[in-house]
């Protein structure tokens, strides 16, 4: 427990000490898309923590700088530049919602797109598709959309249904990302959207995939799935422990966790190698 | 698990070639070990005549060569040998007796967080030698440890595979989970990941692909390979490990347990 208060206090000390950094709304940027990606990922973590009630120091500070800076971004130009943005406004607007604002004009332009079909002549992969009928749901968009939930589900799992050692990195992640959408970030039992027999699946693959990264040291989706054993509510205190010291032992001093490679001359590049695996390990630890 | 064992079937026709193509062939420390092993287990899954009588033929040869010598690499897999075809040759028996006096030496591997932490993080020789004592020797442990270390063997299987050369290894890892029961969900895992190593002949193994065997040298590479990856099989899909079939009765009044 020691390690993972450890790790939660360093992620967060300094994601808040990289405001600056995660700030999309600036001229000539050369690295925008990057940046808003990171912006609309921190506003989807800060999100799962307002909606599990952590609501303290770290988290209400990111909160209010998040929050503050939504209303400075023209956010329907954006979907209108590339319909799969809508992903990132449905994330953005259940921030909102969690903040305690009003989601209502965000909802409003993922609306439109959803009436002039653009949202169903998405082609994204099974797993992202199965998280944007997720959002949709969830921003109360999803109404008349049961069968299509069903078969993205149906879609996400298809892939899964292997030995997890013919998996690759990217598998992994359609993993994580297909059990936060079921699990709604830990706010529900996965149980209630799927069949068990899918769910007792899902956990045979995160237990063995959150071994298998951890033998490797893959310390970012490690993190994820650290996240996603937990919501599954797998029991492993063993797992978990073992993790937490891992992600300790590779802690910077300044409180974040490296692992992707950028490019040396990318502009802030030291922050796009960690600001990921330290958010997605502040998120574990809370 | 047909489709498994029709691939078992392929590695037995391989085998049969093999040992067609050994007996042209000098002698060399440990073949005759392990073609005697390979085809003794293809028979005992997909039993067939030619592989009943291929099975016979190179276990007898293998004890008529003299080559079991108690330190000798055929010292080990004549002990199997003499497990999956009993009666066929004092010598045989002899070794089967060495097998179970080494296991009796050894003390059972303790499920723990340390050994599951070594069989996840330990370096390559210490996991092996977790392996080859956790499989004459046992685990101990509650069932929730076993489990625990079952899953750590696999998901060290899986990453180590994922590095070139190293699914020998991973095969060894799996074939201990399988071998002690030690999850019983690895078990359908361990036919799919061995199924897929498997060439087009039947064998087993690769080099990068630039490397190009033939001939004897082939035949050398491969052999281990095949073996090792139908001893894998057998203990995913046997009722029984192998290495609980050569230890039985090693302990008077004690019956293995049927995990």
């Amino acid at each position: 427990m020691e390690e993972r208060a450890r790790v939660g206090d360093g992620c967060w000390s300094w994601l808040t000490s990289q405001r600056d950094a995660f700030t999309p709304f600036r001229e000539d940027d050369p690295v925008r898309p990057k940046r808003l990606l990171a912006y609309g990922e921190l506003a989807g973590i800060l999100g799962c923590c307002l909606r599990r009630g952590a609501r303290g120091g770290p988290v209400a500070a990111l909160t209010s700088f998040v929050d503050d800076g939504l209303d400075g971004y023209d956010w329907e130009a954006q979907a209108l530049r590339g319909p799969a943005f809508v992903v990132a406004l449905l994330t953005v607007a259940r921030f909102r919602e969690a903040a305690g604002g009003d989601p209502a004009p965000l909802r409003a332009v993922v609306a439109r797109h959803l009436a002039l079909g653009n949202v169903d002549a998405l082609e994204l992969a099974p797993y992202r598709m199965l998280e944007l009928e997720h959002l949709l749901a969830a921003n109360g968009l999803g109404a008349g959309r049961r069968s299509a939930y069903a078969r993205r589900l149906r879609d996400a799992l298809a892939p899964l249904r292997r030995s997890p050692s013919a998996f690759s990195a990217h598998d992994r992640y359609a993993l994580t990302h297909l059990v936060f959408a079921l699990c709604d970030d830990g706010t529900r039992d996965a149980e209630d959207v799927a069949p068990r027999r899918d769910v007792a699946m899902l956990r045979r693959l995160v237990a063995l995939c959150a071994r298998m990264a951890l033998a490797e040291g893959a310390l970012d989706v490690l993190a994820e799935l650290v996240s996603c054993a937990r919501h599954l509510r797998l029991d492993e205190p063993w797992l978990t422990d073992e993790a937490f010291a891992f992600a300790a032992s590779a802690q910077d001093a300044d409180g974040s966790i490296p692992t992707f490679r950028e490019p040396p001359d990318v502009e802030d590049a030291r922050f796009f190698q960690r600001y990921h695996a330290t958010l997605m390990w502040a998120h574990a630890a809370t | 698990m047909s489709g498994a064992l029709a691939d078992v079937a392929r590695a037995g026709a391989w085998l049969r070639m093999a040992a067609v193509l050994a007996r042209a062939a000098p002698p060399e420390p440990g073949r005759r070990g392990a073609l005697a092993l390979g085809l003794a287990l293809a028979a005992a899954l997909a039993p067939d005549a030619a592989l009943d009588v291929a099975a016979d033929e190179a276990a007898r040869a293998l004890a008529a060569a003299g080559a079991i010598t108690p330190d000798g690499p055929d010292a080990g897999p004549a002990g199997l040998v003499a497990a999956l075809r009993p009666g066929t040759a004092p010598a045989l028996d002899t070794a089967r007796a060495a097998l179970r006096a080494a296991a009796r030496a050894l003390d059972p591997v303790a499920a723990s967080g340390e050994t599951c932490a070594t069989a996840l993080r330990g370096d390559e020789a210490a996991v092996t030698a977790l392996c080859e004592r956790a499989e004459l020797a046992g685990v101990a442990g509650d069932a929730g440890w076993r489990r625990e270390l079952g899953l750590a063997l696999t998901a060290r299987a899986f990453s180590a595979a994922r590095a070139p050369m190293k699914a020998a290894f991973a095969m060894r890892l799996l074939r201990v989970v399988a071998a002690r029961r030690l999850d019983p969900a690895a078990r359908a895992e361990t036919v799919a990941f061995v199924r897929r190593l498997q060439r087009v002949d039947g064998s087993f193994g690769h080099l990068p692909p630039q490397t190009v065997l033939s001939g004897d040298l082939r035949l050398a590479f491969h052999l281990p390979w095949t073996v090792a990856a139908l001893r894998a099989l057998h203990d995913a899909l046997a009722a029984a490990p192998l290495i609980k079939i050569a230890l039985r009765s090693a302990r008077p009044g004690r019956r293995p347990s049927p995990r």
